[in-house]
C-alpha cells in the first residue's frame, strides 16, 4: 500500500511524459491524482504498516500530512487540467504578463507535476531520516521546471533563486544527518531510522544533538520558508502558475515543516524539547514578523499571499515548539492553512487570466467582472486572517491560549500584534479588489467550472472544520500530540 | 594521525584557497576538478580496500572528470565572459577566508572533535571548504561559478562525512554524490536558459524589472 | 681546540654563502638561457662585474646628500648581519641567541628601508615610482614571512634560527613552509612572476628602478647584497626540506645544503622561464596566498603542540 502511494504517481509521471495529445494527459493526471486520494484515504482507514525493514513507515503524523497533500493535489489538479484545456483552446493567447504559453513543454509538465506528487509522499511516509532528506531534495528537483512553467526571465530567475537557496538548505540538512549519526553512534550505533532514534534518544549525546537540531532547522527551515530563509518563497511562488502556487505553498511547505517536526520529536525525546521548542518559537515569531513586514509593501497579489505563507508557517512552527496541546493546535493549523491558502492560490489564477497583471493596485471591481471569483477571493482573505468560522481561527485562538497560559506574554501579544497588521493588509487587499469600480470597458470575464468549483470545495472544507471538528480527527489529533507531553 | 593524510586535508584547504584567489572560471573549474582528485584520496583513510576503491573511483569519475567537463561545455556553449566576477575583491576574499580558517581551527577545537574519535585537521579543513563553497556562492555574480561554489560545499559536507569516521556513512556518501549528479546537470540545465534569456549569466543583473525582488542571490 | 673546531664549522656555513652567492645567480641565468636556448653568460659573470665595479669610480647625483652614499654599504651590511644568523649547521650558527630570529627579519626590512630612502633621496620621479612599489609589496611579503617563523617556532618550540628549522616541526608543516618560502623568495628578490630583473623598462620594475642612479662600487654592493639576499632565502627554503642535522655530520649538512640551494636556483630559473610577469595586483593576491599557507602552517602547528 505504501510502495504503491508512492510508486503510482511517479510511474504515471514518467508515462505522461510520452502521451503527446494535451487532452489525454490532463486526463491522466486527474486520474492518478484521483487514485492517489483514494490509496491515501484507505492506508489511513486501515492503518499502513512499516515496510522495507522501516525505511517507510506512514505512522499517524504521516498520514495527516498525506491525506491533505493528496487532497490538495486531487484539487490543483481537477483545476491544473481545467487551465491547462483552456489555454489550449486560447492557443497563444496572451497570459499574465504578457507571455504566449505554448504546449511543447507540457509533457515536461505533467510529468513533473506527478513525479512532484510522488516525492512529497516519499517525504511523508519516510521512516528513516536518510530516506526524509532524499525525499525533501528530490521534490526540490521535481518542482524546479514547475516554476519555469511561464519560461519568463522572471519565473527563471526565480527558479534559479529556488534552486540554488534550496540546495544549499538541503546541504546544510544533510550536515544535520550526519552529526545525528554522531550524536547517537553511542546509542543507536549510528542507525537513521526514526523510530531506532526516539528509542534511544535518553542514551544520545544530547550537546552534539542540539548542533544537529540547528542544522536541521536551517536546511529543512529554507525549504518551510521560515525567515530569513525565505527570500526564495516570494518569487517562487509569484511566478509559477497558480495551481503550482497553491501546491508549494499547501503541500511542499508542509512536507519541510514534517522534517522539522520529526527531529524536533526526537529532541523531545531526548530531553532537549525545551532547547528545540524555544528556536523554534523564536523562528517562528521572526517568520510571522517579517511576513508582516514584507506584506506591507507588497504590491502583488501573489506575492502577498506567499508572504502569508510563511507568515502561517511560522504560526506552525511556533505551535509546534510550545508541545503538549499547542501541537494539535499546530497540525489543525498546517490542515487549514493547506486548504485555504490552497483555495487562494487557485482563485489568484483566475484573477490572473481576467485582468491580466499580478499588480493588485491594477485590479478592481472583480464583484462586476468576475463575481463569483471575487466572492471567493474575498472570503478566502478573510479565511486566511482567521476570521471565524474559518478553520484557522480555531488553531490560532488554540495556540494564543496556551502562549498566555505557558507566560509568554511578550511573544503572544507581539504575535497579536503582526496578525493584526496582516489582517489589515489583506482585508484592504481584498475589500479594494473586489469592490472598486471596474475598470472601464472591461469586459466580464468567463468563469467555467473547472476553476471555480476546486476553490469553493476548499474554502467549503476549511469552513466545516471551522464550525465542526470530528472525533475521529481530533482523536487522530490527540495521538500526535501524545509524543509531546511537558 | 599518519602524515598522508594529513596533507590530503592540507591540499583540499589548500585547494579551497586557490579556487577564491582565482579570477578566471577556467582556471576555477580546473581547481574544482584537481580539489575532486584530492578528495578521491580520502575514502581510504576509513574504508576497506574495495569499498574505497569503489568510492576513489566514483568520485574521481564524478567530480575530477563529468562535472568539470559539463562545466566547460557550459562554458562553452554559453561563451560567458572569462573573469569570475567577484563582488568581493579576491584580495579581500583571501583575507577572509583566512579568517574562516582560523574561526574553522577554533571551532573545531572547541568541539572537542578527537575525543570523540574524528580527526580535528580534516573536520577543520571540512568545515573551512563548506565555508568556501557557500562563500562563492555569495560572492560571485556568474551562475556557473555559483555551482562551483555549490560543489565546493558539496565536496565539504563529504569531507566532514568522512572525517567523523562513522561506520554507516556509506548512504550518506552515495547521497552526496547522487545529490550534486542531479543538482549539476539541473543547473546546467538552468544556466542554458538564463543565457539564452538574457545573452549573459549574471545572475545579478537578472531581475530588471523594479517590481522584482531586488537582490537576486543571498 | 674543541671551541676552535666548533667556531669554524660554525662559521663554514656563513663563509659559503659569501662565497657561493654570487656563482648561484650565474647558475639562475645558465638555466634560463639553457631554456631560452642560448648559451648563456659564464657562471662566474657576476664575479666580474663586481670586480670590475669595484675597480671603478662612482658617479654622484649633485642634489643627492650623504643617505644615498650611504645607503649600498647599510643595506650589504644589515644583509650580511641577517645572513650572520640564517647561516646555520647542526652544530649552532655564527651568531645565534634567543630570538635572533626578529633580529634577522629586522635587519632584511633595514636593509630595503635604506635602498627606499636611496632611491627618494635622487629626487628622481622613476625611481620614487620604484620605492612606491617596493613598500606596497613589503607588508605583504614580511607578514608571510613573519607567520611562516612563527609556525616554526610554535612546531619547534624554540625562538632561535639555528634550532627553529628542525625535524622535530612536522612535514606537513615544513612543506607548507617551503611553498610559502618560495613565493617570498620571488617576490623579495624581485624574479620574474612578481618583477623582471631583466628588463629596463622602468614603467614596469620594482627594485632595478630604485638602483639606477648608483654606479662604480656602491652598484658593485648592491649587486653583491642582492646574491646574497637570494642565498639567504634559498637556503632557509631547502631547510624546510631538508632541516639541519638530516645526515649527522656538520660537513655533510652542509654540502647537503650547498646542493639544495643550486636546486633552488634551478628552480628559480625554470619558473623565470615558464612564467611570465603577473599584473601588480596580482603579486599582492599571490603574497596574500602565501600568508595564508602561512597561516595554515601555524594553525597546523599549534593544534599539533596543543
Amino acid at each position: 500500500m505504501t510502495a504503491a502511494i508512492i510508486l503510482v504517481p511517479i510511474l504515471a509521471g514518467i508515462a505522461t511524459f510520452f502521451v503527446k495529445d494535451g487532452r489525454c494527459r490532463n486526463m491522466v493526471l486527474v486520474a492518478t491524482a484521483a487514485v492517489h486520494f483514494l490509496l491515501s484515504l484507505l492506508s489511513l482507514f486501515s492503518g499502513a504498516s512499516p515496510i522495507l525493514g522501516g525505511i517507510l513507515h506512514l505512522d499517524e503524523t504521516g498520514h495527516l500530512f498525506l491525506c491533505t497533500m493528496s487532497l490538495l493535489f486531487l484539487v490543483s489538479s481537477v483545476y491544473a487540467a481545467a487551465y491547462m484545456s483552456e489555454e489550449h483552446e486560447a492557443h497563444k493567447e496572451s497570459v499574465g504578463d504578457g507571455v504566449y504559453i505554448a504546449d511543447s513543454h507540457g509533457r515536461l509538465f505533467s510529468a513533473s507535476l506527478l513525479i512532484f506528487c510522488g516525492t512529497m509522499s516519499l517525504v511523508c511516509a519516510a521512516g528513516h531520516l536518510g530516506v526524509l532528506w532524499v525525499g525533501i531534495e528530490a521534490t526540490t528537483f521535481a518542482s524546479a521546471p514547475l516554476v519555469y512553467y511561464y519560461r519568463t526571465r522572471r519565473s527563471l530567475e526565480a527558479t534559479w533563486k529556488y534552486v540554488m537557496i534550496c540546495s544549499v538548505g538541503i546541504g546544510f540538512s544533510l550536515i544535520g544527518n550526519l552529526l545525528v549519526m554522531v550524536s547517537f553512534s553511542g546509542a543507536a550505533d549510528g542507525s537513521l531510522f526514526i523510530s531506532d532514534l526516539k528509542g534511544a534518544a535518553g542514551a544520545a549525546d544530547s550537546q552534539m544533538l542540539m548542533v544537529a537540531f540547528v542544522f536541521f532547522l536551517v536546511g529543512y527551515g529554507t525549504k518551510t520558508g521560515l525567515a530569513p530563509m525565505h527570500t526564495w518563497l516570494p518569487a517562487a511562488h509569484g511566478e509559477s502558475p497558480a495551481f503550482v502556487s497553491s501546491l508549494l505553498s499547501g503541500a511542499l511547505l508542509n512536507c519541510a515543516f514534517l522534517g522539522i517536526f520529526r527531529i524536533h520529536g526526537i529532541c523531545w525525546d531526548a530531553g532537549i524539547g525545551s532547547f528545540s521548542g524555544g528556536l523554534m518559537i523564536f523562528i517562528g515569531l521572526l517568520s510571522v514578523g517579517a511576513a508582516a513586514f514584507f506584506m506591507v509593501a507588497q504590491k502583488d497579489y501573489k506575492r502577498m499571499l506567499a508572504y502569508s505563507s510563511v507568515e502561517h508557517m511560522g504560526i506552525a512552527m511556533l505551535g509546534a515548539g510550545l508541545g503538549g496541546v499547542a501541537v494539535i493546535a499546530a497540525m489543525l493549523h498546517v490542515i487549514n492553512h493547506s486548504l485555504t491558502k490552497g483555495m487562494l492560490f487557485l482563485t489568484s489564477g483566475n484573477i490572473l487570466s481576467a485582468f491580466g497583471t499580478r499588480r493588485a493596485g491594477e485590479v478592481s471591481g472583480l464583484s462586476r467582472v468576475a463575481p463569483e471569483t471575487g466572492l471567493l477571493w474575498f472570503c478566502g482573505l478573510l479565511a486566511i486572517c482567521g476570521t471565524p468560522p474559518s478553520g484557522l481561527f480555531i488553531s490560532e485562538f488554540l495556540i494564543m491560549k496556551e502562549m498566555f497560559s505557558g507566560g509568554r506574554f511578550l511573544s503572544a501579544s507581539l504575535l497579536l500584534v503582526f496578525l493584526f497588521l496582516i489582517f489589515g493588509v489583506m482585508a484592504r487587499a481584498g475589500i479594494e479588489m473586489f469592490f472598486g469600480p471596474s475598470p472601464e470597458g472591461k469586459s466580464s470575464w468567463r468563469e467555467s467550472k473547472g476553476r471555480i468549483l476546486p476553490s469553493l470545495f476548499l474554502l467549503l472544507l476549511t469552513v466545516l472544520l471551522g464550525l465542526y471538528l470530528p472525533e475521529g480527527l481530533l482523536d487522530f489529533l490527540r495521538k500526535i500530540s501524545g509524543g509531546f507531553q511537558p | 594521525m599518519n602524515n598522508s593524510l594529513q596533507i590530503v586535508f592540507i591540499l583540499m584547504i589548500v585547494a579551497n584557497f586557490a579556487i577564491i584567489a582565482s579570477s578566471r572560471i577556467r582556471g576555477c573549474i580546473k581547481l574544482l576538478s584537481l580539489q575532486g582528485v584530492i578528495l578521491s584520496l580520502v575514502p581510504f583513510s576509513h574504508l576497506d580496500i574495495p569499498h574505497a576503491l569503489f568510492f576513489c573511483t566514483l568520485i574521481l569519475v564524478v567530480k575530477a572528470l563529468v562535472f568539470p567537463a559539463l562545466l566547460q561545455r557550459a562554458l562553452r556553449v554559453v561563451r560567458a565572459r572569462r573573469e569570475t566576477e567577484p563582488i568581493v575583491g579576491y584580495s579581500a576574499s583571501i583575507m577572509l577566508g583566512l579568517g574562516a580558517l582560523i574561526f574553522s581551527f577554533w571551532l573545531c577545537g572547541r568541539m572537542n572533535i578527537a575525543g570523540r574519535g574524528g580527526s580535528e585537521l580534516g573536520i577543520s579543513a571540512a568545515v573551512f571548504t563548506i565555508y568556501t563553497g557557500l562563500f562563492i556562492i555569495i560572492a560571485r555574480v556568474k551562475a556557473i561559478t555559483q555551482v562551483v561554489g555549490y560543489v565546493v560545499f558539496e565536496n565539504g559536507i563529504y569531507l566532514l562525512g568522512s572525517s567523523l569516521m562513522l561506520e554507516q556513512n556509506i548512504l550518506v556518501e552515495l547521497g552526496v554524490i547522487l545529490d550534486l549528479l542531479v543538482f549539476v546537470l539541473l543547473s546546467g540545465i538552468v544556466v542554458f536558459h538564463i543565457n539564452k534569456e538574457f545573452d549573459h549569466i549574471d545572475t545579478n543583473s537578472m531581475s530588471d524589472d523594479g517590481s522584482a525582488h531586488k537582490g537576486v542571490l543571498p | 681546540m674543541a671551541d676552535t673546531r666548533t667556531m669554524a664549522f660554525n662559521l663554514l656555513p656563513l663563509l659559503c654563502g659569501l662565497i657561493l652567492a654570487p656563482f648561484m645567480i650565474g647558475v639562475v641565468n645558465r638555466t634560463k638561457a639553457f631554456f631560452a636556448g642560448r648559451n648563456g653568460q659564464p657562471l662566474f659573470q657576476l664575479y666580474f662585474d663586481i670586480f670590475k665595479l669595484l675597480r671603478k669610480g662612482a658617479v654622484i647625483s649633485r642634489s643627492t646628500t650623504w643617505v644615498f652614499r650611504g645607503a649600498p654599504a647599510v643595506s650589504l651590511a644589515s644583509i650580511v648581519f641577517a645572513l650572520a644568523i640564517f647561516s646555520f649547521s647542526q652544530e649552532g650558527a655564527a651568531l645565534s641567541f634567543p630570538g635572533d630570529i626578529i633580529l634577522a627579519v629586522y635587519m632584511l626590512a633595514l636593509a630595503r628601508f635604506a635602498t627606499v630612502l636611496s632611491a627618494l633621496d635622487t629626487g628622481s620621479s622613476f625611481e620614487g615610482m620604484g620605492a612606491s612599489r617596493e613598500v606596497m609589496l613589503a607588508p605583504f611579503a614580511e607578514a608571510a614571512f613573519l607567520i611562516l617563523i612563527l609556525a616554526a617556532a610554535a612546531a619547534s618550540g624554540s625562538i632561535s634560527a639555528a634550532t627553529m628549522f628542525s625535524a622535530a616541526v612536522p612535514l606537513p608543516v615544513r612543506i607548507l613552509m617551503f611553498v610559502s618560502l618560495f613565493i617570498v623568495l620571488l617576490v623579495e628578490n624581485c624574479r620574474v612572476p612578481a618583477d623582471d630583473p631583466n628588463t629596463h623598462l622602468e614603467l614596469t620594475m620594482i627594485h632595478e628602478v630604485m638602483v639606477l642612479d648608483n654606479s662604480g662600487p656602491d652598484l658593485g654592493m648592491i649587486f653583491y647584497a642582492a646574491s646574497l639576499k637570494l642565498w639567504l632565502f634559498a637556503s632557509l627554503t631547502v631547510c624546510c626540506i631538508m632541516p639541519a642535522g638530516l645526515t649527522g655530520s656538520v660537513a655533510g649538512d652542509i654540502a647537503m645544503r650547498v646542493a639544495g640551494v643550486f636546486c633552488v636556483s634551478v628552480l628559480v630559473g625554470v619558473v623565470e622561464s615558464v612564467m611570465a610577469r603577473f599584473r601588480f595586483d596580482k603579486v599582492r593576491r599571490m603574497l596574500l596566498f602565501a600568508s595564508a599557507l602561512s597561516s595554515l602552517a601555524l594553525l597546523i602547528a599549534l593544534g599539533a603542540t596543543a
